[in-house]
């Protein structure tokens, strides 16, 4: 396995790198890591000097607040948490209407798919 | 100071040089063995998303001593998180002198998630290394997404430093 080193870059999502390398790249593609502030690229030993290339300026291109898919899900469930959190907060427990119950319902509802995330 | 295997003394005397190379000396050599050792502080932490076997820091966490024929203590510490939702796997192996130690999915595994961090400590015997410099060198992968190991870097709550040592013990 080959390693491809760029120093230049001051933030990378790793994430959202790793999956637009793999997307474009998956034969010749290995992984990525962070090491002591810089970026590096593993690739195979065959890698043609066209992929190196191209895989280089798809990490200098690369926009860090871009995010996948699964981060952008993780991002809408905190913010609904947070939006529940409030609410829950806010409620009066001597007072339940059908809103009420209605927010308690979600709650319970993402408890339990927060959960279902340990099987 | 080099370890000299201990002369087997018949009726002659006891000189000050045969004192001095056998007793004298490898009393030193037994207290002070080969060791290296390296304290991770560094300026950011480390990731990756290798799903094979790749170097942590080919610098800093390849230990190199240069033994007398004994066995070998390898030992690390460190705290590691994941960017996956659900379990991730993270490996960890030792090359020794550029040849897996393992093999397979390496020496040692844990499964952890994402905001789960986990310690991991694991030290290993390594036997049967000929007389002379060896190098062992930290490596990982992950089963999918980005492992972060922590390297006293200032991460809020998680400015942890990971140390990497080997020494020979016999």
């Amino acid at each position: 396995m080959k390693e491809i080193v760029i120093s230049s870059l001051s933030r990378v999502n790793v994430d959202k790198l790793d999956q637009d390398l793999r997307a474009g790249f998956a034969s010749e593609y290995r992984g990525l890591s962070i090491r002591r502030q810089r970026l590096i690229i593993f690739v195979v030993d065959s890698v043609s000097d066209v992929a190196r290339d191209a895989m280089i300026n798809l990490a200098e291109v690369h926009d860090p607040d871009e995010l996948t898919p699964e981060q952008i899900a993780e991002r809408n469930r905190a913010q609904e948490l947070q939006a529940l959190k409030a609410d829950l907060q806010a409620m009066d427990p001597d007072n339940l209407d059908a809103a009420a119950l209605q927010i308690i319902g979600k709650a319970v509802l993402l408890y339990f798919g927060r959960v279902g995330l340990l099987d | 100071m080099a370890y000299t295997a201990p002369k087997t003394w018949t009726n002659e005397p006891l000189v000050a040089s045969d004192l001095n190379t056998h007793v004298r000396d490898n009393m030193e050599a037994l207290k002070d063995p080969p060791s290296s050792n390296y304290e991770l502080d560094e300026g950011s932490d480390y990731q990756t998303t290798s799903t094979s076997f790749v170097p942590i820091d080919s610098t800093n966490l390849k230990l190199s001593i240069t033994t007398t024929g004994g066995d070998v203590v390898v030992h690390f510490h460190g705290v590691f998180d994941t960017s996956v939702g659900g379990t991730n796997r993270l490996h960890l192996e030792i090359e020794v002198d550029g040849t897996p130690l393992a093999g397979d999915d390496g020496v040692h595994a844990t499964q952890h998630q994402s905001g789960g961090q986990v310690g991991v400590s694991f030290t290993r015997l390594i036997t049967g290394l000929d007389p002379g410099s060896h190098t062992f060198e930290l490596h990982w992968k992950t089963q999918f997404g980005t492992e972060t190991l922590y390297a006293g870097a200032g991460t809020s709550g998680m400015d942890v430093h990971p140390q990497f040592w080997a020494r020979e013990v016999s």
